[in-house]
């Protein structure tokens, strides 16, 4: 073997070996990361900033974490911190979906007080 | 020797081989499950999220002994049980949200209906205002002289009532004395008992309607005689006679009424039937009510003017019992009456 030759096989190994570490860190496929994204965006839209902020915030920082664990090609915590977030989301839509429907009761029992109290008002001013 | 490490071997199996570890999140968890499977309001509603919630709980009890994945499984857990009890609690708002919104338009039925039945009484006093000024308008017309007329009770025909002087009718100073008219059992009264200031005016004259008659209320009333059909046993008194809407007599209803006490004072035994009328406009209740009041308006007067209260009855026929029609002011006017009949009945 020249030298010349040796050479290139040197560098032959150090490209592979380049090759092989490039594509470990490339970011392998998650599945649920798109879910999870879904329901994080539902848990904003049904107004969890206001009645659900902090399983919000959970959310989107698990989320957010799981990203970046997937780009570091740590799977296994990035796939757990998914789960965690999903779960957050949907924790956050039911706390909004609970906080809406008890704003909506309480509107309407008003509203029905209130015209309790206009039909009796009549009457009682009645001699 | 042998035998003591038998023994301790044996000690040490059944230790090993006595209850497992308690893992105290399942049990938390499981009992939360249980609470919600038995709460009485709870336990119908949100069964999907309960089945997840289930799902995790035995994803947890099924998990190994790896504390990362017992933790993430109980973390995930107690989020789906949390999911699942305000789930429930939502649509248990949501079944009490309809209940409200079922209660608020019932109420807005009742005052809608309110409301109608207020227009509808706005529009009565409307009608009462403008009956008022139609009354209004046919009171008008000069006062003039009156004029002696004959009344005659039934079953007084030779006797010559008792004119009237200013103490049996003080509120009518002016009324003539009354001569008698034709009684109940037919027999003539004396001519000489008949003052004849105007050969028109010597008969009984029934009353005739407001705008058939223009002469004015004093000289209807100082005619005021009974009713030509009635054999002599009734006499009209016209709505006039009381301010418009009331049971209070007008200004000049002093002079008929003391000739309705007169006639009536001539049968002294027969029993006095007083009947209210109104028209058939506004509401039945209220005309009843009023046709009531001047019936009994009517009834003090006379009682007033020495009428024994016993022979006395009253009744308010309201719009009832019409003598025109009422589609018509004269008709309307002719239907507001009070009659005084002598005999009952």
């Amino acid at each position: 073997m020249t030298p010349t030759v040796a050479k290139i096989h040197v560098l032959a190994l150090l490209s592979l070996a380049a090759a092989a570490a490039s594509g470990a860190r490339s970011p392998a496929p998650l599945p649920g990361l798109s879910h999870a994204t879904a329901a994080l965006a539902l848990a904003e839209e049904t107004g969890a900033a206001t009645y659900a902020p902090l399983e919000l915030r959970y959310a989107g920082e698990q989320l957010e974490q799981a990203r970046q664990l997937q780009s570091d090609g740590e799977i296994d915590e990035a796939r757990r911190l998914l789960e965690q977030s999903l779960v957050n989301s949907d924790l956050a839509v039911a706390k909004s979906r609970l906080g809406r429907t008890r704003e909506a009761v309480q509107v309407q029992a008003a509203a029905n007080a209130q015209l309790r109290a206009d039909a009796d008002r009549p009457a009682a001013q009645t001699p | 020797m042998r035998a003591v490490v038998t023994l301790l071997l044996a000690v040490a199996l059944a230790a090993c081989g006595s209850a497992p570890r308690r893992d105290l999140d399942l049990d938390r968890l499981r009992a939360s499950l249980d609470a919600l499977a038995t709460d009485p309001d709870l336990a119908k509603l949100a069964l999907a999220e309960r089945a997840l919630a289930e799902a995790a709980v035995r994803r947890l009890d099924a998990s190994s002994v790896n504390a990362a994945e017992h933790a993430q499984l109980a973390y995930l857990a107690e989020r789906r049980v949390d999911i699942a009890y305000i789930a429930a609690q939502t649509e248990r708002e949501a079944v009490r949200l309809i209940e409200l919104q079922r209660e608020h338009a019932s109420l807005l039925l009742a005052a809608s209906r309110r409301e109608t039945a207020a227009m509808r009484a706005e529009l009565d006093r409307q009608r009462q205002r403008e009956l008022l000024q139609q009354e209004d308008a046919l009171r008008g017309g000069v006062a003039a002289p009156a004029a002696p007329v004959t009344l005659s009770p039934p079953g007084a025909p030779a006797l010559a009532p008792a004119p009237l002087t200013a103490s049996a009718a003080p509120a009518a100073p002016v009324a003539p004395p009354l001569p008698v008219a034709p009684p109940a059992t037919s027999v003539e009264p004396p001519p000489a008992a008949m003052p004849s200031p105007a050969p028109d005016e010597q008969r009984p004259v029934a009353i005739a309607p407001p705008s058939a008659d223009p002469a004015s209320l004093a000289q209807r009333l100082a005619r005021l005689a009974p009713d030509a059909d009635s054999d002599g046993r009734q006499v009209t008194l016209e709505d006039l006679v009381f301010e418009p809407g009331t049971a209070t007599f007008s200004a000049d209803a002093g002079t008929g009424l003391a000739r309705v006490a007169a006639w009536a004072a001539a049968a002294a035994s027969l029993p006095i039937r007083i009947e209210g009328h109104t028209d058939a406009t506004g509401s039945p209740d209220a005309n009843r009510s009023l046709s009531l009041r001047r019936a009994e308006a009517v009834r003090d007067a006379l009682i007033a003017r020495g009428i024994g209260a016993a022979r006395i009855s009253v009744s308010g026929e309201g719009g009832a019992q019409p003598v025109a029609s009422n589609d018509d002011p004269e008709g309307r006017a002719r239907n507001r009456r009070v009659v005084v009949r002598l005999g009952g009945g």
